[in-house]
């Protein structure tokens, strides 16, 4: 007895929703041990010398505070490390990934700072600074904490603790949904197939359809790149949103070109069950 | 949609800096009279005052004097009347300052920009550790700066001035199309 | 022979629309939350990517015109951050650089000029700025009645000093970037060469009184 035409529609668009939901499924955990994940920035961190290149950002925009300061150069250069702003910027990460706010020791830096103006102030004029001078000297510390916080503090790092805290809140029963209906979709496919080896090949559409949906888009968008001419400064920042952009993409190019691999162990299946039913 | 944002922002582009019909070198006097249009401000709903900062208009057409700009009278007359289309949707909002207007009138300033900026090459810049943003054209060169006049040591981000360089940015993309545009017919005509 | 052929296409057409499909589909579904995202990406996107340190190359050249007029169309426009003139205050020996733009990167090497500001000639204000223990530690000496002389390619202008003030930054007051006369306004930091910041700038005002007017 001959399948119905309706019911092959039927099959064929069970196959399709079981790719798309298999599709989104993959995309949600692929972005969770990613873009959610605090290693995933911290890889990223290392691997593009995130902190060395704020760090001299930073000496950067202090030498060119100094200058109006009457400040040189030599002052600042003792006062921050890599290696603080290495700890500030970890600590940022760490805090705002368990859903608190972060507050950057920045008070601790401008005590230093000012401390060491005053050093230079009484070495220049061989006396203490009167009252106003003090006054200067703290607006030229105040403006410096400023700017080693706009430094330090991590970019959008409250928003992606937010949408990390939302995507948590949603992820699991998302998961569970789109599982429970996979799930289902197959059994679907698997009970309403008269023969095994149609049921197989449905498979195979739905795992390979779903692999060409996640590897076209992240392919297109690694070879084209277009995340690379987004205008974002400092260099620094640029170069690491880049490589964040990239891994990611490239995660979802090998999680859906796994998928695909998955489906061809399923062809030699495919064809025993036929022959058997041949 | 690309001619409404050309002319509004050519229009926007050619603010007058004053209030008298004095023709700066390189304003014509069609261009004038979109100047003229664009002076002085909008008061809402909620009895506030909105208009572009003057410095902003002055970087637009600064900008604009790198070529000339022949804004026939017809586009002129086109370009007032998108002018006052606007003016009115602000004057209709319960804003009290250019960030606070409706998302649905920011969101036609993002859609404008967008397309304006996509016509001619300029874009956006964000530096995240000063929170400047500046518009650049298709050599990255800077066209459009926000932040203080008076140098201080930092500009502080607010909506505002994205907004306003938002506006500035359809101004400046706009006016450089009709550039663009007039080249075009001359060789053409 | 044909029919597995036909049957091996099918493992990859059939895919091949799935995927289109799926496309389709979270395009339509997420178009109106992504637009704006893509609006700001595609607003933020250039193919060149952007500069904040370096500087163009210098488009100065001297010029010796003094009088009379000269067409805007003759005029190479600087673009932010360029070297386009000389600026010699009074009683100084050499002229300082005068670039286009007003970044750190422009106020490490020369005078800048805030960029909603306009160029010597165009009949409009010129708001210039300078650093007081670099370019501009001379600004304090200078008087009322003193001239100041700007050099650019296209002509010689000079500038009687009509007054001084000392006003805070946040002052609207000290500068009107909207009046219809050619008035040159420069700053610096104030007290000089005062150690550390303070909210005060030292401002000195001066009126055109010769040079080209740029025309049309």
């Amino acid at each position: 007895m001959h399948s119905s035409t309706p019911k092959k529609i039927l099959a064929v668009v069970c196959s399709f929703l079981l790719s798309l939901l298999t599709f989104l499924l993959l995309v949600a955990i692929c972005t969770k041990m990613t873009f959610f994940d605090k290693g995933f920035y911290l890889s990223n961190i290392a691997k593009t010398h995130y902190y060395e290149k704020v760090t001299s950002d930073l000496m950067e925009d202090f030498t060119s505070l100094g200058i109006p300061g009457g400040i040189p150069d030599e002052v600042f250069k003792n006062t921050i490390s890599q290696d603080d702003v290495q700890t500030e910027i970890m600590a940022c990460i760490d805090t705002s990934f368990s859903g608190k706010t972060y507050q950057i020791r920045s008070n601790a830096v401008k005590q230093k700072l000012y401390s060491a103006f005053l050093d230079y102030a009484k070495q220049q004029h061989k006396r203490e600074a009167t009252d106003q001078e003090q006054q200067a000297l703290q607006e030229l510390a105040s403006e410096c904490e400023k700017v080693y916080i706009q430094n330090v503090r991590f970019p959008f790092i409250q928003q992606i603790s937010g949408a990390k805290a939302l995507y948590d809140r949603f992820f699991i029963p998302a998961a569970i949904i789109l599982g429970v209906l996979c799930v289902l979709l197959g059994v679907a496919i698997w009970f309403t197939q008269r023969w095994r080896h149609r049921a197989i090949r449905l498979y195979v559409y739905a795992g390979v359809g779903c692999s060409l949906t996640g590897i076209l888009f992240p392919l297109y968008m690694l070879i084209w790149a277009p995340y690379k001419q987004l205008n974002i400064q400092p260099p620094a920042l640029h170069g690491l949103l880049t490589s964040m952009a990239s891994q990611y993409l490239i995660s979802l190019l090998v999680v859906f070109v796994v998928v695909g691999l998955l489906c061809t162990v399923l062809a030699p299946i495919y064809r025993k069950l036929k022959n058997k039913v041949l | 949609m690309k001619k409404l944002v050309a002319l509004i922002a050519a229009a926007a582009t050619c603010a007058a800096i004053s209030l008298t019909a004095f023709a700066a070198p390189g304003i014509s006097a069609s261009e004038q009279k979109i100047l003229d249009s664009l002076q002085g401000s909008v008061t809402t709903q909620a009895g506030a005052s909105i208009s572009i900062p003057q410095e902003y208009l002055n970087q637009a057409k600064n900008y604009l004097m790198r070529s000339d700009v022949d804004i026939s009278e017809a586009d002129a007359t086109t370009t007032i009347g998108h002018i006052e289309e606007a003016k009115t949707a602000v004057k209709n909002s319960n804003a009290t300052s250019l960030s606070d207007l409706p998302g649905s009138v920011k969101s036609i300033v993002l859609e404008k920009a967008t397309a304006a900026a996509a016509v001619n090459g300029l874009s956006l810049t964000f530096d995240a550790s000063s929170s400047a943003i500046t518009i650049k054209d298709a050599n990255g060169v800077t066209v459009f700066e926000s932040g203080d006049i008076i140098k201080t040591t930092g500009a502080d981000y607010t909506v505002e001035i994205a907004l306003g360089a938002g506006l500035v940015l359809i101004a400046v993309a706009g006016s450089v199309y009709l550039v663009n545009k007039s080249k075009k017919a001359a060789v053409n005509g | 022979m044909a029919k597995k052929h036909k049957r091996l296409m099918g493992f990859i057409v059939i895919p091949l629309i799935f995927a289109f499909l799926s496309y389709i589909l979270l395009f339509t579904v997420l178009s109106p939350m992504m637009k704006p995202v893509f609006s700001i990406f595609q607003l933020m996107s250039s193919e060149k990517g952007a500069d904040f340190y370096s500087l163009p190359e210098s488009i100065y050249s001297p010029s010796s015109i003094s009088e009379g007029t000269v067409s805007l169309s003759q005029i190479e426009f600087p673009v932010y951050g360029a070297h386009y003139a000389s600026i010699q205050l009074p009683g100084t020996d050499e002229a300082e650089d005068l670039y286009f733009g007003d970044s750190n990167a422009v106020l490490k090497k020369g005078i800048g000029q805030y960029m909603g500001s306009f160029l010597p000639g165009y009949g409009s204000p010129i708001l210039l700025s300078g650093h007081n223990n670099t370019y501009f530690h001379n600004l304090k000496n200078v008087k009322e009645g003193d001239v100041i002389t700007i050099t650019t390619s296209y002509g010689v202008y000079e500038y009687k000093v009509t007054g001084t003030a000392i006003k805070t930054r946040t002052d609207k007051t000290a500068y009107d970037l909207n009046q219809q006369k050619e008035q040159l306004i420069l700053y610096t930091c104030y007290p000089f060469n005062a150690l550390g910041l303070t909210s005060q700038r030292y401002f000195v005002y001066a009126d055109k009184i010769s040079g080209p007017e740029i025309v049309d």
